[in-house]
């Protein structure tokens, strides 16, 4: 017997070394079985939020008008959140790079994996009305953390951006009804981009883009606002794609 | 006993008989020592490391899975030992992914290899493996001296195997090239 192994084998004898017991791999494996689906599950709603976030607030719309538009978009992206979820992105891929199956692979095929996974996930949420309801819950109780971060939505709006019910046409665009600045009158003109096929009507509600002076929005784009958006101040249940039933609470619009 | 498989002797040590884990050690000895000179480049400590891979090898057998093949399991325990004592020595910072592990590469042909490397060139692999840098040198050694296959070297390091191979051929002909100025050095002198 040569010196390590005697070494060894009488440390082990005089129990100087022991041998860790199966449950504690077990239990590692199950924590990182954990860490990395909680990571997945806040991968998943962080970019759902932005999405959901780029929307309501219809900064998501105006890389759409030109350089004005993309500059918009740029100053109002919500950057921290952005970054939280690149943040979890690469933890994730730092987890997952533990198991064969990843690191096998060249890490640009497990990184472009986890993208399009984590945008899967976030497109199946996008489907549902969760954001919607969560932010419908949080204006109607105190919920720390995520009631700040739904009541930014609307108060970090960008004053350019305009949401509204169209309720006059007028020679050079059309008057619009907005929940949160009043009457004001559109003005379209060359500048404007839009869809040529769309047709303004009275009762249509509208994301408008422009320069505003006073009560008259010179306008740089114009959309349809989307069936889901959250559109205008609180009780608005209908625009939420909510409805309140006969005690008041809160539940899905039938479909 | 000593008739077993390592992965036999590795399960019966897992049920608790740890003289049985005396046999893994006659077996590995020599071949991690002679991996942890070559890759660590010096002659210290060495037999102080070997017996920390051992120590950790026991430490941690019930996470061995014995319908695998216990030589890259004890080979990797015995990288992340040499690695974090060239950390602890050059100071070396940390790095999150290795430039060589993110693209695909085209699937690198093991069985050329053998071939690749002249006889000759072979002869003069132990000086001139001090020039390679770290992560060729590893794979080198891994795959001539230690005989692990592309798969396994991949499992000890955790890259993919299609790295195993390009960096193979990268530290071929890097070595190729020493041995090229190392001739014509001696050349010059006579």
């Amino acid at each position: 017997m040569n010196n390590i192994q005697k070494n060894i084998l009488d440390k082990i004898k005089t129990g100087e070394v022991d041998m860790k017991p199966r449950w504690h791999f077990v239990l590692k494996s199950v924590l990182l079985v954990f860490s990395v689906v909680t990571v997945i599950l806040v991968g998943i709603y962080l970019l759902s939020f932005i999405l959901f976030t780029l929307r309501q607030s219809g900064v998501g719309f105006v890389p759409l008008y030109g350089l004005r538009g993309i500059s918009v978009f740029v100053m109002n992206s919500p950057w921290l959140l952005i970054f939280s979820t690149v943040v979890s992105l690469v933890a994730l891929q730092l987890l997952v790079r533990t198991y064969s199956f990843s690191y096998r692979q060249p890490l640009v095929y497990s990184m472009i994996g986890i993208i399009i996974f984590v945008l899967l996930g976030s497109y199946a949420i996008g489907q549902t009305q969760m954001h919607q309801q969560f932010q419908t819950f949080t204006q109607e109780r105190k919920v720390p953390v995520f009631g700040a971060l739904y009541k930014r939505i609307e108060e970090n709006r960008p004053e350019n951006i305009i949401f509204g019910t169209i309720t006059e046409l007028t020679a050079d665009g059309f008057i619009l009804q907005s929940p949160r600045k009043g009457t004001l009158e559109i003005i379209i003109s060359k500048e404007t981009r839009q869809k040529r096929s769309v047709v303004y009507d009275i009762g249509k509600k509208v994301v408008v883009f422009g320069d505003r002076d006073e009560d008259v929005v010179f306008a740089l784009g114009v959309r349809v606002a989307p069936a889901d958006l959250v559109f205008s101040e609180r009780g608005d249940w209908e625009s939420r794609g909510l409805l309140k039933d006969n005690q008041g609470l809160v539940t899905s619009p039938p479909r | 006993m000593s008739e077993l498989s390592d992965e036999q002797i590795a399960s019966a040590v897992q049920a608790g008989d740890s003289e049985a884990f005396g046999i893994l050690i006659e077996r590995y000895e020599a071949k991690l020592k002679r991996y942890a000179r070559k890759f660590l480049n010096y002659q210290d400590e060495i037999e102080d490391l070997v017996q920390d891979v051992f120590i950790k090898s026991y430490t941690h057998i019930q996470s061995f899975d014995t319908s695998q093949r216990f030589s890259p399991w004890l080979y990797r325990v015995a990288h992340n030992t040499f690695v974090n004592e060239l950390k602890r020595k050059q100071r070396a910072g940390f790095i999150f992914f290795d430039a060589d592990t993110i693209l695909p590469y085209l699937q690198a042909q093991e069985t050329a290899d053998e071939e690749a490397l002249s006889t000759e060139l072979r002869g003069e692999l132990d000086s001139l493996l001090i020039e390679l840098p770290d992560k060729y040198k590893e794979v080198v050694i891994l795959y001539y001296f230690e005989e692990l296959s592309y798969q396994e070297i991949s499992e000890v390091l955790q890259i993919p195997v299609t790295t195993v191979g390009v960096r193979m051929n990268r530290g071929r002909t890097k070595l190729r090239a020493c041995y090229v100025q190392k001739q014509q050095s001696n050349t010059n002198t006579i």
